[in-house]
């Protein structure tokens, strides 16, 4: 038997006889495609800076009546004397995620109170790390139930009443949930505690106190909303396979069915979804940390542009990137593993 | 002086904003009083518990900072000057200076250019240099150093007026002429000009003295030599407090290899102690053993202000308070006595630019003072609460004569029916009858011409911001001038407002505050055409801009009013007649160039936690006087040095 004509010498099933070798260039790459993407990200923002029409932030942080001298030496000492793409190179060095290069406090300095801007962001992420973490939970723990027993109920009372909740969960703003928890739970019913953390406060206390509850809350329904309806069509589809179709012609149980083999196949378009998810929380969940005055990292980029600080801008974006970025990879990683038919090209 | 993080005020407007709608009903006379009645003695002892979201922009360097939480910390507690304030508020003499260093007001020659100042000996300071007697060679170390080209002075054109700071700080000498110290005890300062305010200049906390660094005693800078940036890490007190840890500092080392204050951990917290080697300060009885305040600049004011609520600080440096913790402290009976409101020599005001039309004409200009309906802006502002009406505009409690007479208190030279403006027929009348006589309007006394349409206005967007700049679009309309308005956040404004060459017509948030209690910071960089600069402008109105100035930032217009000799005039004088002098030039503005329309003097609003007792407004730093705060119980544990 001899090769068919025409056929590719490279079959998207074709199995290297290495596949560790398979994976670890596709891992190279993929890194070195991260990186550049976040070089864009931070080009970007740099351009975007330099156009926008802010003040000049060694006037700013000049006393009154400033000289020309004495503005010339406080733009020295920001750096901003110095050519435009020596100053984005000096702020592009800062994505070398190596010690003394990222974010190098020299560098990414914050305009607005002079403190270095890793400071701000290493203080603020332990706050969105553990707003992400428990919303990601709750969320899970509420949208993959509702999304199986919506699919394997398909048409009933309840699925089309979990539908609705979804349509409406994935609908509702979510400056405006979190103002209607706020004020029902805290206001109304005294029930939920203040918002903010007290100064000085230590996070586990913070935790202990319930004061993630309502923001954790109002980040899950909106995104259980949307994974329940996001499980419930994978499911109806996977369901739907030869494969299922076979498996109980075996006769093996509807239970196992649907868990053991139906559910795989549906869950894996979740993993990836959930792993951007998260990285973007990471990033700084803007609208609920502002609602419920947690000093994460989003309400630190929210600050950081009201008052045109770039430095600090220029680093929380660049962390936002950089979760995303390797949130990418792991996804499309664990993705290749999930499913066989998957492969590191 | 500048306002925190936003400059000239917009900050302030924004922040007061915060103080809303405080509702009418609940009263419109405020519940506080300027300080605490407490028929107890204060108690010496315990920590007095601060906090705040706003760190300082320079790290506590003394020659650079600009702020009021900085100057609040300097006058009261770490460092002395030749002379200072009471720290009181200034119905009991606090905006009056006093010897503080020096061992009596200094003695000025007849002619105002030679002013002696004589210092106490045997005044020490702070660790480790607590063996180091403060002597006039240190304050001539702290001008040189205000001066110093490689060091950015927050306000060295105060000292402008000393003879040679000028070559000094052109790098032309390496001393200044005009300072000379005959004896460690002994400054005498020679002016270029007669300047009757000197004694408030060395009252700003970059004229505290720098000592000498005993390992290096030829450093013209003593121990803060090669810390050209970053001074306030390596500070050495005089006052009656120190940052903790200063007995840490070591300048036997390199300035690079020197430690830095444990008590002064930028971002997080700032801790001051007693400074054992204070001693001889009437002007400062420091009943609580320390002070810390801790930073947080991601905590939101409303957690903060429930923090003093409950008592678990004991203050919050800020600027106004939220207006739902304002109504909480007004209607609550045990809280009632822990609000304070006093005037705080501050102002807002519409700014007209004479040098674009339609307010190149007066007659327009006046038209616009007459439109504007106060009342309203201050209902949308919060109520006479925090924002009193202003009617001119120099605040009053500059405005104060030696027997107390406020010589502008009745003033209001554009009186409308309830202060209502153009919503007043009464107003209309007159607003419309200054605009008949303008070359812009006509006989009905609309401005019917072209300039009066589409009039590009920058206004702030945040809080009560949008609904005032509608107030006032809505009352400008009733004289014909459409207004072009965008609403933008400080930053873009001030990117705007501070760069002459922009021509903005018209400005709805600018904001003013005294640096020191004399009329003067009011006018020398806001109403004084020399100060006028490309890089960051105050004088929006361009009020005394030559021809040159004029054309040197494109405008098509060179001729504008002047209030040069006025101020000019002013300078030299002191006392009463000083205080009369700058009523005067204050009437001559509002009156002969009507450029800006004061719409509020502020008030400021403060709360403090249940075991504060002796609360004490300071007139200089428009807060607390936490030298003469006391806690209830006195004693608890402090921090140690």
């Amino acid at each position: 038997m001899g090769r068919l004509e025409g056929r590719p010498t490279h079959e998207p099933f074709q199995e290297s006889s290495e596949p560790g070798e398979h994976v670890g260039r596709y891992l190279i790459r993929r890194t070195l495609f991260g990186f550049l993407v976040l070089v864009v990200v931070s080009l970007f923002t740099f351009i975007v800076f330099v156009k926008l029409p802010t003040q000049d932030p060694a006037i700013r942080l000049a006393g009154k009546h400033p000289s020309p001298q004495e503005l010339a030496l406080i733009r020295h000492n920001l750096g901003l004397d110095r050519p435009v793409w020596v100053q984005y190179w000096h702020f592009a060095r800062g994505l070398i995620p190596w010690p003394g290069f990222f974010l190098d406090p020299r560098v990414y300095y914050s305009w607005y109170n002079t403190i270095p801007v890793r400071t701000e962001i290493v203080q603020r992420f332990p706050i969105t790390l553990t707003l992400t973490i428990g919303a990601t939970i709750l969320w899970l723990l509420m949208g993959i139930p509702i999304g199986i027993v919506s699919a394997i109920k398909r048409g009933s009372a309840m699925d089309r009443s979990a539908m609705v909740l979804a349509l409406i969960g994935v609908s509702a703003p979510i400056f405006w949930l979190s103002l209607v928890l706020l004020y029902v739970f805290h206001f109304a019913l005294h029930i939920a505690p203040p918002p903010g953390i007290p100064a000085g406060e230590p996070l586990w206390k913070a935790i202990m106190s319930g004061v993630f509850v309502l923001p954790w809350i109002s980040l899950a329904v909106t995104n259980a909303a949307f994974y329940s309806r996001m499980v419930r069509g994978n499911l109806l589809e996977t369901m739907s396979e030869d494969y299922i179709r076979t498996a109980r012609a075996k006769g093996i149980t509807e239970r196992r069915v649907i868990y053991k083999h139906g559910l795989r196949g549906a869950l894996t378009p979740v993993v990836t979804m959930l792993g951007l998810d998260v990285a973007f929380l990471l990033g700084g969940a803007i609208i609920t940390e502002s609602v419920f005055q947690l000093p994460g990292l989003g309400q630190y980029a929210l600050n950081s542009l009201y008052s045109d600080d770039f430095p600090a801008v220029m680093g929380v974006t660049i962390v936002g990137a950089f979760f995303i970025v390797v949130a990418n990879l792991v996804v499309d990683v664990v993705y290749a593993f999930l499913d066989p038919r998957v492969r590191y090209t | 002086m500048k306002r925190p993080r936003f400059v000239g005020g917009v900050r302030l407007l924004a922040a007061a904003a915060v103080v809303s709608i405080v509702a009418v009903a609940c009263g419109g006379g405020g519940s506080g009083t300027s300080s605490s009645s407490s028929s107890v003695p204060p108690k010496k002892g315990g920590t007095l518990q601060l906090a705040t979201n706003q760190d300082v922009f320079t790290h506590w360097d003394p020659q650079q900072e600009y702020f009021q939480e900085s100057f609040a910390f300097f006058q009261c507690c770490l460092l002395r000057t030749l002379m200072t304030y009471n720290g009181k508020p200034a119905s009991q003499g606090g905006n009056q200076v006093y010897p503080d260093l020096a061992t009596q007001n200094p003695t000025v020659s007849s002619d105002g250019l030679t002013w002696t100042f004589h210092m106490k000996s045997g005044l020490h300071y702070s660790p480790p240099l607590q063996s180091v007697e403060i002597t006039s060679p240190d304050i001539v170390r702290a001008l040189m150093r205000i001066g110093d080209p490689n060091v950015p002075s927050g306000y060295p054109f105060y000292y402008d007026v000393i003879q040679g700071f000028s070559d000094y700080s052109a790098g032309k000498a390496k001393t200044i002429s005009g300072l000379s110290t005959p004896d460690p005890h002994t400054l005498i300062v020679t002016l270029t000009q007669p300047t009757g305010d000197l004694g408030y200049r060395f009252a700003m906390p970059a004229t505290a003295p720098i000592p000498p660094n005993p390992s290096d005693p030829s450093a013209p800078l003593g121990v803060a030599q090669g810390h050209d940036t970053n001074y306030g890490s390596y500070m050495v007190s005089s006052g009656p407090y120190m940052w903790a840890g200063s007995g840490d500092l070591d300048f036997s080392k390199t300035p690079s290899a020197q430690p830095t204050l444990p008590g002064l951990q930028a971002g997080k917290e700032w801790t001051m102690v007693r400074n054992p080697s204070d001693t001889q300060d009437p002007l400062r009885p420091a009943y609580v053993d320390g002070i810390d305040t801790s930073v947080s600049p991601s905590a939101s004011q409303a957690v903060l202000e429930k923090e003093v609520t409950a008592g678990t600080i004991d203050n919050v440096i800020e600027n106004g308070v939220l207006p739902a913790t304002l109504r909480q402290y007004q209607t609550t009976p045990n809280l009632k006595s822990h609000l304070f409101i006093n005037p705080s020599a501050g102002n807002y005001y519409v700014a007209m630019n004479l040098g674009t039309p339609p307010f190149d004409d007066i007659h327009v200009r006046k038209a616009v003072e007459y439109a504007i309906d106060k009342a309203a802006i201050q209902r949308i502002q919060g109520g006479p609460i925090a924002w009193p009406i202003a009617t001119h505009w120099v605040p009053n409690s500059l405005l104060t004569l030696s027997n107390g007479v406020q010589v502008l208190k009745n003033y209001d030279p554009y009186k409308t029916p309830s202060e209502q403006g153009a919503d007043t027929s009464g107003g209309l009348q007159l607003a419309k009858a200054e605009m008949a006589q303008s070359k812009y309007g006509d006989s009905s006394g609309m401005c019917t011409a072209s300039a009066c349409k589409n009039v590009l206005t920058l206004g702030g967007n945040t809080g009560t911001q949008p609904a005032f700049n509608s107030e006032i679009q809505q009352n400008l309309a009733k004289i014909g001038i459409q207004l072009n308005l965008k609403q933008l956040n400080g930053s873009a404004i001030y990117a705007k407002l501070l760069d002459p060459s922009s021509q903005i017509p018209l400005a709805l948030s600018p904001g003013w505050l005294q640096d020191y209690p004399d009329a003067f910071t009011f006018f020398y960089l806001t109403m004084y055409g020399p100060n006028i600069s490309a890089q960051a402008n105050y004088n929006e109105s361009m009020v005394g801009a030559t021809p040159a100035m004029m054309k040197k930032f494109g405008y098509s217009i060179t001729s504008v009013p002047s209030m040069d000799a006025q101020i000019q005039k002013c300078m030299p004088l002191t006392g009463d007649a000083r205080v009369n002098c700058w009523a005067d030039a204050d009437k001559y503005l509002m009156e002969q160039i009507a450029a800006v329309v004061p719409l509020n003097f502020t008030n400021t609003v403060n709360i403090t936690g249940p075991r504060v007792t002796n609360y004490v407004y300071n007139e200089f730093a428009s807060g607390m006087s936490m030298d003469k705060i006391a806690l209830n119980g006195g004693t608890s544990s402090s921090p140690s040095g």
